[in-house]
C-alpha cells in the first residue's frame, strides 16, 4: 500500500506524536538553557523514555531535543554571557552585548526566529535530499559497508577530540567493545569472561547514557561546591513577532546562514559548534557594518543561531541514508533508531517508510514549534539558568540510573551505565572524546560482517579486490583525505601562528 | 603530556592482555578483534611518540607543563562512589527509598543547606519519575525492604 501525505500528516498530528513534540521541545529548550548540559547530554538520557513509545513519536521527541537543545543553548548564552551549549558560543559575544544594552529581548527574538528559519530550511531539506540519496545504499555490499563504518569513525575521531591519534583510539576502543557478546557465526563467546549478562553484548543505551550524561555529572561536580549564585538579566523589551525592519535587515544573514549549516551538518562529525563560529564569520564579512560585531549586532546572533540549528537536519541526512552521523548528537540518535528496530539506509524510506517520514515531517512542525515556544518561555527561561549544579547532578543521576534500568528491567544494564560513566569522565579528562566509542559499537557489528564477508568474497588478495569495486574505491579516498586533512590544517594552522 | 604517555602504556598492556585472550577464540572468531588490538597497539605507540615530542618541543621552548592535580578528583570520586553506593543500595532498599537518600547525601556534598531546596527539588524529581516511568511507561522499578 502506498504510503500518503495524508496518512503522514494525520500521523503527525496523532495525540502522541503532538505530545512527543511538546516534551521533546519544551525538554530540549531547557537543557540547552542549563549551562553544562548538552544536546547530546539530553538525548541519551532520554533514549530509553521512547523505548515504549510508537516509534515514529519516539524519533520524533529525540529530534525535537536535538533541534531545541542547541537553539535553548543560545539563551543562557544571551543572559548569562555563558553559553548553554558548545553551539552557542558564537552567540555569547553579540548577544550578551546586547542584553548589556538593555536588548535581551531583541536578542533573543532574534535567536528564536534565526534558529526557526535554520531549523525549517534544514528540515526541508533533510525531506527532499534523504529519500533519494538513501538509493546508494543499495549499490553497497560487504566491502562497501565495511569500508562506510571505517569512513565514519575515521571522520568522527578527526573532527571530535582534539587530537587524531586520541579520536582514532576512542573509535577503535568502541570497535572492540562491539565484538563483546557471543559471535553470531561461530556461536562463541568473546571477551565476556564467564559473566552471562555480557553475552548479548554491551548494551548500547546504558553505556551511551554513562559516556554523555553520568560523566557529565560527575566533571559538573567538580566545580559544584564552589559554584555561585548565578543571576540572570530581566528581559524587559520583549515582543513576540520580529518587526519588518528585523526582517529586511536579517533576510540574507539568515539564509546565507542556513545554507552553511546544512552542508557543515551533512559533512560527518562536524557539528553546531563549527557551523555556528562559520555562521558568524560570514555574517561579519557580508554586513555592511562588521565594526558593530562584537558589540552588539543583531546579525552577530542570527548568523550562529541560523547555522547550529541548521545543522540538525543536514546531519540527519547522513545518517537515515547511511548510517553516517553528521554529529555527536546524531550519533546518539542512531542509537534511539537502533532500539526501535531501525536501520538506516533504504528500508527506512521503503519498509518503515512511515515512521520515517513521520519524524521528517513532524520536525518541520518541531521546528515551527520552537518559534512559538521560544519566544513564549523566554521569559521564565531565566529561572531556569539560575538552577544550580548542586541540585542538578543529583537529579540527574537518579534519571540516569531509572533509564537505564527502563531498557532492559535489569541492574546489570545500570551497573554498566556507572562502569561507563566512570569511563567517560576519565576519557573526557585527557582529551578522549566519547562519540567515536558510541558510534564504534553501534557499527562495529556491521563492520566485522562487512569485513569477515569481504575476505571470503576475495578469495585471495583482500587488496586487489576492494581496489576493483569502484565505490570501495571511494570510500578509500575518503577515509584517507578524513585522516590526512586534520593534519595538513594544524601544520598550516602551526605555519601561520610561526609566521 | 606525561599522562598521554602513561595512557599509551596502559592501552599498550591491556591490549596484549586482550590478545592472549583472543588467542584462545576458534579460527575466524579471532581475526577482526585481533586486528582492532593491533591497530590500537600501534595508535598507543604512536600516541606515546607523539607525546614525546611534544614535551621535547615544550622543554626546548622553556614552557611548562600543565599538571591535573590529584586535588581536581576528589569531588568526581566522591560522586561515582555515591553512584555506585546508590545502584547497590536499589535491590535492598527500593529505587524510590535509595533515591531520596542518594540525592540528599549528594545535594549536603555539593553544597546544598536550605532544607526548601532539598525539599521541592527531591520530590520534584522523584514525582516526575514516578508519573513518567511508573505510571506512563509501567517500568517494574526494583521494590525493596521499604519501597
Amino acid at each position: 500500500m502506498e504510503l500518503t501525505l495524508l496518512q503522514v500528516i494525520k500521523h503527525v498530528f496523532s495525540f502522541q506524536c503532538l505530545i512527543a513534540m511538546a516534551i521533546g521541545v519544551v525538554g530540549g529548550i531547557v537543557v540547552g538553557a542549563l549551562p553544562g548540559l548538552t544536546a547530546t547530554m539530553g538525548v541519551a538520557l532520554l533514549v530509553p523514555v521512547t523505548f515504549g513509545m510508537d516509534p515514529a513519536a519516539g524519533i520524533l521527541m529525540l529530534m525535537a531535543i536535538y533541534t531545541s537543545a542547541i537553539y535553548g543553548g543560545s539563551m543562557s548564552a544571551i543572559l548569562l554571557h555563558t553559553p548553554g551549549t558548545p553551539a552557542s558560543a558564537a552567540t555569547a559575544i553579540d548577544g550578551y552585548a546586547l542584553t548589556q544594552q538593555g536588548q535581551a529581548g531583541t536578542a533573543i527574538r532574534v535567536s528564536t526566529y534565526s534558529s526557526m528559519v535554520g531549523g525549517l530550511i534544514s528540515s526541508f531539506f533533510l525531506l527532499l535530499l534523504a529519500p533519494p540519496l538513501s538509493m546508494i545504499s543499495l549499490k553497497f555490499g560487504p566491502p562497501e559497508y565495511f569500508l562506510l563504518a571505517l569512513f565514519g569513525l575515521s571522520v568522527i575521531s578527526s573532527l571530535t577530540s582534539g587530537s587524531l591519534v586520541k579520536g582514532l583510539i576512542s573509535a577503535v576502543f568502541g570497535l572492540l567493545l562491539g565484538t563483546i557478546g557471543v559471535d553470531v557465526n561461530t556461536g562463541f563467546p568473546r571477551f565476556t569472561f564467564g559473566i552471562t549478562s555480557l553475552e548479548s553484548g554491551v548494551s548500547l543505551v546504558p553505556a551511551m547514557i554513562g559516556l554523555f550524561s553520568l560523566s557529565q555529572v560527575f566533571i559538573m561536580s567538580e566545580t559544584a561546591r564552589e559554584e555561585k549564585h548565578r543571576e540572570a538579566n530581566a528581559i524587559r523589551d520583549w515582543r513576540f513577532f520580529p518587526s519588518l525592519s528585523e526582517i529586511k535587515a536579517l533576510k540574507n544573514t539568515v539564509l546565507r546562514s542556513s545554507i552553511i549549516g546544512v552542508i557543515i551538518g551533512m559533512l560527518p562529525g562536524a557539528g553546531g559548534d563549527i557551523a555556528s563560529w562559520v555562521g558568524y564569520n560570514e555574517a561579519k564579512r557580508f554586513s555592511k557594518h562588521p565594526e558593530k560585531f562584537g558589540h552588539g549586532a543583531i546579525e552577530g546572533v542570527a548568523g550562529p543561531e541560523a547555522a547550529n540549528n541548521a545543522v540538525t537536519g543536514g546531519a540527519l541526512i547522513p545518517l537515515f541514508t547511511l548510517g553516517i552521523p553528521g554529529s555527536a548528537t546524531a550519533a546518539v540518535l542512531l542509537g534511539g533508531l537502533m532500539i526501535h528496530g531501525l536501520i538506516p539506509g533504504r528500508e527506512l524510506f521503503t519498509k518503515y517508510a512511515e515512521i520515517t517520514y513521520t519524524a521528517m515531517v513532524g520536525f518541520i512542525f518541531a521546528n515551527i514549534f520552537i518559534g512559538i515556544a521560544g519566544m513564549l518561555l523566554a521569559r521564565y527561561v531565566t529561572y531556569v539558568t539560575r538552577v544550580p549544579a548542586r541540585v542538578l547532578a543529583p537529579s540527574i543521576v537518579a534519571l540516569c540510573v531509572i533509564g537505564s534500568f527502563a531498557i532492559g528491567n535489569n541492574m546489570f544494564d545500570v551497573w554498566t551505565m556507572v562502569f561507563f560513566g566512570g569511563v567517560g569522565y576519565l576519557m573526557r579528562k585527557y582529551g578522549f572524546h566519547p562519540a567515536p566509542v558510541v558510534l564504534g559499537l553501534i557499527l562495529g557489528p556491521m563492520a566485522e560482517l562487512g569485513f569477515r564477508q569481504s575476505l571470503l568474497l576475495a578469495k585471495g588478495s583482500i587488496v586487489s579486490y576492494y581496489l576493483s569495486r569502484p565505490i570501495s574505491v571511494v570510500l578509500l579516498v575518503l577515509i584517507v583525505a578524513s585522516l590526512i586533512s586534520p593534519v595538513i590544517l594544524e601544520r598550516r594552522m602551526q605555519a601561520k601562528a610561526n609566521a | 603530556m606525561q599522562s598521554d604517555r602513561i595512557i599509551a602504556v596502559i592501552i599498550v598492556a591491556f591490549s596484549l592482555w586482550l590478545y592472549g585472550v583472543a588467542d584462545e577464540f576458534p579460527k575466524g572468531t579471532d581475526t577482526f578483534p585481533k586486528l582492532l588490538l593491533v591497530t590500537l597497539i600501534f595508535l598507543a605507540t604512536l600516541l606515546f611518540a607523539q607525546s614525546l615530542r611534544r614535551q621535547r618541543e615544550s622543554v626546548h621552548a622553556g614552557e611548562k607543563s600543565e599538571k591535573v592535580s590529584a586535588r581536581n578528583f576528589v569531588p568526581p570520586a566522591i560522586t561515582f562512589l555515591g553512584c555506585v553506593a546508590f545502584v547497590a543500595l536499589v535491590p535492598v532498599l527500593g529505587y524510590f527509598t535509595s533515591g531520596v537518600l542518594f540525592s540528599a547525601a549528594m545535594m549536603f556534598y555539593l553544597g546544598a543547606r536550605r532544607m526548601r531546596t532539598f525539599l521541592i527539588s527531591i520530590a520534584g524529581v522523584m514525582l516526575f519519575i514516578y508519573i513518567l516511568f511508573i505510571m506512563q511507561l509501567r517500568v517494574p522499578v526494583p521494590h525493596g525492604l521499604l519501597f
